[in-house]
Formats: structure tokens, C-alpha cells, sequence
């Protein structure tokens, strides 16, 4: 048995724009590398235990690190495709009308959020103060980096959904490809 | 300025440890005694993030105040790591002799220049010492043995110091890690091994000293600027004054568990450990490894000895 | 603006559809804009609640089951259950228990596996002539033993929370797991006794051959995930690096891991883990937040003032997490809930790893229920079935279910002999 993956998944706003689908590969590439490299780290950590010699400490930080990105890389394209985990209770009770205004509403508080959170990763990334990780040294502020870029997405595609999508896909009629990822694991 | 101002003073120890039942606790009730318009509020046990992260805020004047050991303002402002270096100091009395010192005046106004942060007094945390479950007297016993160390430069450095090969796990598995092997060791001061029950997982603790620990009790420049002088002296005299009382809680504290371990047996203390092989051996390596200003600094806070 | 208002907020824009991390997010940012903290300060709160390496664990484990669902584990492990349960009355409500027993070793959710488990087992059953309700309640239930049985991703996150062992709470959970089994058998054994159309068969040695080594492969897995982390090999989230790397292996070795399945594996992993750890990030910053408002201590004296008996206690904690758990997202409820409660809980002298397994069965019986259960949601949505009709064949379910949960918050050795014998 396979479950589909939430790429061939039918997002709320059937064909994309080119571009949309570009940025929509860079962010799965991302994610994926990311958790690749988790992996791998995790791996050599375990296998360190079991050979002679200095053990790299920067592993674990590395890797701490790497599920902070992995997580910031791919806000955007959850918001996009309206998969974060999200209480979907009105798409039971609303229609029409009454849906799109509280699709745009939803889509507008994630993007002012979002907006909130790059102002923030902005100041640690730009006015960063004179810290460094302990392991690896490399200045905090960096770290920053993909969060940012990560939440500006975000505010980008959860504008596009207020505009120029109609809405998320009606309740109980499961689209063609049945979506085991309506809303994600926890 | 003046008027009122409460000040929010964090730790990462639980309630009933002596940094803050003899610590946090004590400068809240001093400074509200003062009666100089200075509320204290406290924040214990990481209620306002970890270790790094309550530092990163007291800079941003987020938290007025934290308890902060030497290695983690070192990620800072590097210099400032050296204190926790092993032998930097042979004993607390040195530690704060040091701190009350004219020449440790230029490294504080230096920590306050680069990170504006004001660093108000010291206080003892407790001798750091080897657990293991065989005694450790001598550099060469610590060969084959994966000893855990907290991810700081400057621990990694006295691991290297005294001959230990360091192996990083995270503070919560450490007690796992020592019970099925994954490390063979771990030092820390006798309160943090008692609370965290590394006894149950450890046969032997080995009376190294090699640190003396110390924490800084740090106030953000912008909540100081924002007190006018009779408050600023009321708080400056409510962390000093609890200096020696804090110290007292620790070695009371250290003495009991010595005590308890050795009426059960639950941990072998080791006492006859070559304390100067071990010092002789850190200082020269680090007399090696420091860069110049950083050796002189070193070098310094234990000279005359 | 106080922290009452902040949570307001967040149920207000919850009910309006917005994600639950932004939900949560966007009062709380509302609320450090006001009380004037640094621009920075919220989003290094969020981050530094995910820097953590117990939470690492989450990713992995999240792929080693994502990877044994790509790679037809669940599939060996259902011809094996067949051949283990075929021969009793109502056998396929017993292998439907087994498979998910089976597969519980190696996925730390519900809803990761549900739907795939929905698709195998409920044609499988309603062929045979089983209710497609029981199925699909059965289907439901039984799909709470993979976040209870180790590994356990709600076990990750609340050790992380609360500061205790994974591996103890791994071991702490495995009775509870094996007691939630039990409990469903005893439901299909009442419920099979008057179906004497559904009498078992008997499977032939050589088909109980086969079915046994197709599973051996499998088998590998929780040996060393399980096996790995209790006996100290490994800390738990290497265990879960070499049991993913394992059973990509498996999937290598039996020719279901092309570069297209490997590429579909790493995104669904990492969509998931994002969508967890975003939620896992707000909440830290909520956390925060009530901590700065001085919650847990007002919550800590106005419990305590209420009564000083456990039991009073542990009754309140079920009442008010099973009402939370209807209408919150597992993890997120956890975060928020359990600093607060946790050490009123060691007020009360209640073992912190006794109080993670209440918590955790608690807040996945919320699965179960409406109006969010997510469980619900999902196997309704791969069966093909509406909501309701799944709920109502869930709800008798419930019963032994609660009756568990009782059983464990009141018989604290169920949960903590496992622990102690290891000496966790
Ligand atoms: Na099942
Ligand atoms: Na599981």
C-alpha cells in the first residue's frame, strides 16, 4: 500500500504559474536535502560510539540546527497548498460567500504574522548581536537566514491564496486522488 | 531616572536550588526590604528559555537579570570563557578575591562594551569533580574512558586540558547515557550529581576540583540605566551581600551529600587524586593553546599561587 | 493585554480556519508588540523551542514510518497476522488489532498510517462480510496503539517538555499500548460471539511459511529501534537514523525503493515534521508568554486550594484534558497543558513519566472524537465513508478505551513496572 504523496496531491489551487511551481521545487528540494542531512548526521553520530577517536561534536549542533531549517524551509509551501494542521470545523458550516470571506481572513492573519516574524528574523539576521554557536562558531545571526527567507514565502503565498484562489477544496468530497495528508500527521 | 521598576531575574535551577532558594530568592526579598521603589520578580528553572537564550535576552533588555556561567557569556565575548578554564583558579577564595579585584574591573567594563551587559558580582556553584564507575586519580586513568562534556568550546578545551577524551549528549541523557554506557563518565559539581541522580549510575567520584564553578550574575545596561543611584546601589549591595550566603548553601549543601554517600555507599569518594598532576598538566597545555591575551588572562587569575 | 486575552484570541482565529501555529502565533506576537519586548525575541522563543536534540528524533521516526508505508511493510505484516489470528471467530477484528499492533513498532502516529490501514483492512473486512461501520471504528481505535507503543512521537515531544527520559517513557508505554490492544480484542471477542456467519480458517503450513518470512525483514525493525534504545546501543534518535536506514534497505532489497518512491518518502517526511514543528515552535512562544503572566503558578494555587487529593487531581487533569483533546491538535495541547500542569502534578506527588502516559492517552482518545478527531478525519476521507458514519462506529470503542485510561491513572504500577525493571 502507498500513499500519495503531497506532491501529486491536488493543493487548493489546481495549475500554477510557473514561477509558483519553481519556488514550489526549490522548498521541497530544500526540506528534503535538510532531512537527508539530519539523517546522515544522526547516523555518523551513532556510529561514533562504536569507533576509536575523537568523536565530532559539531554533529549534534549541526543537527539541532538542521531541524529548525527544515521546519522554517517549508512554511510557505504548507501555507500554499493548505496543508499546515488547521481546525477545518467551518468548511462543515460555511458556503459560498460566507466561505471566501473567511478563507481570505485566514489567509490574511497568516500573512500579517508571517510578515511580523520576517520583521523579527530581519533584526536577528541584520542587527545580530555578537553571539556565536558554541560548537561550530558561527554567528547566531545566520542562523537566521532561512527562517527568513522561509516566512517571506510564507506572506507570498498566503497572499496569493487570499487573492487569487476561491477558496479551500469543499468538505467531505475527497478529491480524485484521495489526500491521506488533508491535514498532516501529528 | 526613578520611580518604580520591576526587574525580572531568571535562572535554569530548579526551585530548591541553592541559586535560587539561596540565591534568587534572597536578592528579591533584600531589594524589596530596601524599600527603594525595586520589585524583583523571579523566573527559575528556565520559565524563560534555556541557558543561551535568557543570555541572548538579557542583552536585548528583554530579562533584566541572569545567573550565567563564564562558557556560555564566552559565545559572547570570547575572552570571558578563560574563567571556566580547569585550574583557572586553585580555590573560591581566590575566585572572589579575583572578582573584587582592580584588574577584573577592565575584563567587566570590556563584557559590558561588547555586549552591554553589566556584570554585577559572582557566585560560587560548587567544585566541578569526575564521576566515573572507577577512580580517577591520575591524568593517564582517564584514557579509554568517553567522558561527557557540555558543548562549549572552553569545556572541550579542558577536556583536552586533562587528558579526556569528550563526548557531547544532551543534559537530559545524560543520566541515560552513563547507565547504559554510551558515556563511561561525566564532572560536575556534587549538588547537579546528587539532584540529577547520576549517583544511581556512577560508582566513584574523584575529587579533581579542576573548576572551580562560578556564575555571573548579569543586569542588562538598558534596565541599570533606567534606575537612578539609590536603586542601583540597593541592588548591587542585595547581589554581593548574597554572595556569602549562597556560597554557605552550596558547601552545606556538598557537605551533606558527601556525608549521605558515604553512610550508604551509593557513590566512592575518591580524595587521594594527584590534583597537581592534573593542574600542572591543564596549565601547561593551556600556557600552549591560549592565544596571548587570553594566556595572560589565564595566567593571571591564579598567579601568586 | 493579559495572557486570558492571547488565548482568547487564538480560539477565536481557530474557528476561523486559521492554521493552529498561526492561530496561536498571531495573538502572542500581538502580545510582545504591547508589552513592548525586543523585535527579535519572539521568533528566537520559537526557534529555541525546536533547537533541541530529544525533538530531533521526530523527523526520523517520522520517516521510518513514512518508509515502511512506501516500502509494503504493513501489507507482510497483515498476511502474517492473518495466518497468526485466521482460525478464530471474527478473525479479521483480531488481525486488524495485530497489524496495527505490528505496525505501532515502527510509526509514532495515528494519523501517519491510518489511512493506509483504512484502505488495506476495510475492504478486507466488509469482503468478508464485517459491517463497513465495525470496520471502520475498529480501524479507528485500533490506530491509537501506534502513538502509545514506543516509538511515540506525543512520548518525544512531552520528555522533551517535561524533562525526563525518552527511553523511560518509551518502556512506561508499552504495557498502556499492549492494555489498549487487549481491550479492543475483548470488544471484537463480545461483538464476535453473535456472528457465527464469521467463522475463522484454518491457514496451511505453507502458507504460514511464507507469511513468516516475509516478515523477518520487518521484524528487523523494532529489534533495533526498541531493542536498540532499551538495552543503550543507541540514544533515541540515533536508534531512530539506523532503524530509518534500515528499512530503506528493506525497501532496496525488496525492490519497492526507485529514485521516485525515495524522492516521495524524503517530501512527505519533511512536510510532516514542518507541519509539526511549526506548531511545536508557536507553542514554545506561547509558553512564554504564560509563563512571563505567572499562569502556572495562578493555575498551581487555584488546583491546589481546590483539593489535596491525587486522585481528585489526576480526575480533573482526564476531565480537562479529554474536553481539550475535542478540539486541540494533540501536540499543540501538550506543549501548552503540560508545563502548566506538570509541576502541580509533582505536587501532588504523581511520578512525571505516570503523568506523560495519562496525558498522552488522553489526548489521543481526542483523535477519536468529534468535532476534531483527526483519526476520524482522515480514515473517512480514505475510505470513501462520511464523517459520521466512521464516529459512529468508533464510539463503542470509546468504552474500553476509557476504561483503560482509568485503569492507568489510578493503577500507577501498570505504567511504571516496565521502567523500573529496566532501571530507567
Ligand atoms: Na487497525
Ligand atoms: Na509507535
Amino acid at each position: 500500500m502507498t500513499n500519495p504523496p503531497s506532491t501529486s496531491g491536488d493543493g487548493p489551487s489546481g495549475s500554477r504559474p510557473a514561477p509558483v511551481r519553481w519556488l514550489e521545487t526549490a522548498e521541497l528540494v530544500l526540506g528534503a536535502l535538510l532531512l537527508a542531512m539530519l539523517l546522515v548526521l544522526m547516523l555518523i553520530q551513532a556510529g561514533q560510539r562504536y569507533v576509536p577517536g575523537e568523536s565530532w561534536v559539531w554533529v549534534g549542533e549541526l543537527a539541532r540546527f538542521g531541524l529548525v531549517w527544515l521546519a522554517f524551509s517549508l512554511v510557505g509551501h504548507l501555507v500554499g497548498r493548505d496543508e499546515h494542521i488547521t481546525l477545518k470545523l467551518v468548511d462543515f458550516v460555511a458556503r459560498g460567500r460566507a466561505m471566501r470571506a473567511v478563507w481570505i481572513f485566514a489567509n490574511l492573519v497568516v500573512a500579517a504574522t508571517c510578515g511580523l516574524l520576517v520583521a523579527a528574523a530581519a533584526d536577528l539576521v541584520f542587527a545580530g548581536g555578537p553571539q556565536t554557536t558554541p560548537v561550530m562558531g558561527i554567528p547566531m545571526a545566520w542562523t537566521y537566514v532561512i527562517p527568513m527567507a522561509g516566512l517571506a514565502v510564507a506572506v507570498l503565498r498566503a497572499l496569493a491564496n487570499a487573492i487569487l484562489v476561491p477558496g479551500p477544496p469543499a468538505p467531505g468530497t475527497p478529491p480524485p486522488a484521495p489526500t491521506d495528508h488533508e491535514e498532516p500527521t501529528r | 531616572a526613578d520611580g518604580e521598576i520591576t526587574l525580572s531575574f531568571a535562572n535554569s535551577y530548579t526551585a530548591d536550588h541553592p541559586h535560587t532558594r539561596c540565591g534568587l530568592d534572597l536578592v528579591a526579598e533584600r531589594v524589596a526590604d530596601a524599600g527603594v521603589g525595586v520589585t524583583v520578580e523571579t523566573f527559575p528553572n528556565s520559565q524563560l528559555g534555556n541557558n543561551t537564550e535568557t543570555f541572548t535576552s538579557v542583552m536585548s533588555g528583554d530579562i533584566d537579570m541572569d545567573v550565567q556561567g563564564s562558557a556560555a557569556l564566552g559565545s559572547a565575548y570570547e575572552p570571558i570563557g578563560v574563567l571556566d578554564a580547569a585550574y583557572a583558579f586553585d580555590d573560591v577564595d581566590q575566585m572572589f578575591g579575583y572578582f573584587d579585584s582592580e584588574e577584573s574591573e577592565q575584563l567587566k567594563a570590556d563584557f559590558e562594551a561588547a555586549t552591554g551587559v553589566r556584570i554585577l558580582d559572582v557566585w560560587y556553584f560548587g567544585d566541578r569533580h569526575f564521576t566515573a564507575n572507577r577512580p580517577i586519580r591520575t591524568p593517564g586513568d582517564l584514557s579509554g574512558l568517553r567522558m561527557r562534556f557540555p558543548d562549549s568550546p572552553i569545556y572541550l578545551a579542558n577536556a583536552e586540558a586533562m587528558g579526556a577524551t569528550p563526548t557531547t549528549v544532551a543534559f537530559e541523557e545524560v543520566y541515560l547515557a552513563l547507565q547504559q554506557g554510551t558515556a563511561d563518565g561525566q564532572e560536575n559539581p556534587i549538588p547537579t550529581i546528587s539532584a540529577d541522580s547520576f549517583d544511581e549510575v556512577q560508582s566513584h567520584i574523584s575529587l579533581t576540583s579542576h573548576q572551580i564553578g562560578s556564575q555571573l550574575i548579569v543586569v542588562s545596561g538598558q534596565s541599570w540605566e533606567l534606575m537612578d543611584e539609590r536603586q542601583q546601589e540597593a541592588l548591587q549591595e542585595a547581589v554581593s551581600t548574597v554572595r556569602e550566603e549562597n556560597r554557605a548553601c552550596i558547601e552545606e549543601s556538598e557537605a551533606e551529600i558527601l556525608d549521605r554517600w558515604a553512610a550508604d555507599g551509593a557513590m566512592e569518594v575518591v580524595d587521594d587524586v594527584d590534583v597537581d598532576a592534573f593542574r600542572t598538566r591543564s596549565r601547561d597545555y593551556f600556557a600552549e593553546h591560549l592565544d596571548e591575551g587570553q594566556r595572560a588572562l589565564y595566567e593571571s587569575l591564579h598567579s601568586g599561587s | 493585554m493579559s495572557a486570558g486575552l492571547v488565548l482568547l484570541g487564538t480560539v477565536v482565529l481557530l474557528a476561523l480556519r486559521v492554521p493552529i501555529a498561526f492561530a496561536i502565533l498571531g495573538p502572542s506576537l500581538a502580545y510582545m508588540l504591547l508589552t513592548d519586548q525586543s523585535t527579535g525575541l519572539s521568533l528566537r522563543t520559537a526557534t529555541q523551542e525546536i533547537n533541541s536534540f530529544p525533538l530531533l528524533a521526530i523527523p526520523l521516526f517520522i520517516l521510518v514510518g513514512v518508509a515502511a508505508n512506501h516500502t509494503g511493510i504493513a501489507d507482510r505484516i497483515f498476511g502474517f497476522a492473518q495466518v497468526l489470528l485466521g482460525r478464530l471467530r471474527g478473525s479479521l477484528g483480531y488481525v486488524n488489532i495485530g497489524v496495527s499492533v505490528g505496525f505501532s513498532w515502527v510509526s509514532g502516529t495515528a494519523l501517519a498510517d491510518v489511512a493506509g490501514m483504512g484502505k488495506m483492512l476495510v475492504p478486507a473486512m466488509t469482503d468478508r462480510g464485517y459491517p463497513k461501520r465495525f470496520a471502520l471504528g475498529l480501524t479507528a481505535a485500533s490506530s491509537l496503539i501506534s502513538p502509545i507503543m514506543p516509538p511515540s512521537i506525543p512520548a518525544i515531544v512531552y520528555a522533551s517538555v517535561a524533562a525526563v527520559s525518552t527511553a523511560a517513557l518509551f518502556a512506561a508505554a508499552v504495557v498502556p499500548a499492549f492494555l489498549v490492544a487487549a481491550g479492543l480484542a475483548l470488544a471484537v471477542h463480545l461483538w464476535a460471539r453473535k456472528q457465527p456467519h464469521l467463522a475463522g480458517e484454518r491457514a496451511t503450513a505453507g502458507e504460514v511459511r511464507t507469511a513468516v518470512v516475509r516478515v523477518l525483514g520487518p521484524l528487523g525493525a523494532p529489534l533495533i529501534l526498541l531493542g536498540g534504545i532499551l538495552s543503550g546501543l543507541f540514544t533515541p534518535t540515533e536508534a531512530a537514523a539506523v532503524g530509518a536506514a534500515y528499512v530503506l534497505a528493506l525497501g532496496l532489497l525488496y525492490r519497492r525503493l526507485d529514485p521516485r518512491t525515495l524522492w516521495r518518502i524524503l517530501v512527505e517526511t519533511a512536510t510532516t515534521t514542518a507541519s509539526i514543528a511549526i506548531v511545536l515552535a508557536a507553542s514554545g512562544l506561547l509558553g512564554w508568554i504564560l509563563a512571563r503572566e505567572r499562569v502556572p503558578q495562578d493555575i498551581a494555587s487555584f488546583l491546589l486550594g481546590l483539593t489535596d487529593s491525587p486522585i481528585v487531581f489526576l480526575l480533573l487533569v482526564n476531565l480537562v484534558l479529554i474536553l481539550l483533546g475535542t478540539v486541540l491538535e494533540p501536540i499543540a495541547a501538550l506543549m501548552i497543558t503540560v508545563p502548566v500542569l506538570l509541576p502541580i502534578a509533582a505536587q501532588f506527588g504523581v511520578d512525571p513519566v505516570h503523568f506523560g502516559i495519562i496525558v498522552i492517552v488522553n489526548l489521543m482518545i481526542g483523535l477519536l472524537t468529534p468535532p476534531i478527531g483527526g483519526v476520524l478525519f482522515v480514515l473517512g476521507s480514505a475510505t470513501r465513508s462520511p464523517m459520521h458514519e466512521v464516529f459512529r462506529g468508533t464510539a463503542p470503542f470509546l468504552v474500553p478505551l476509557l476504561l483503560i485510561l482509568a485503569l492507568l491513572t489510578f493503577v500507577p504500577d501498570l505504567v511504571l513496572f516496565l521502567p523500573r525493571y529496566l532501571g530507567l
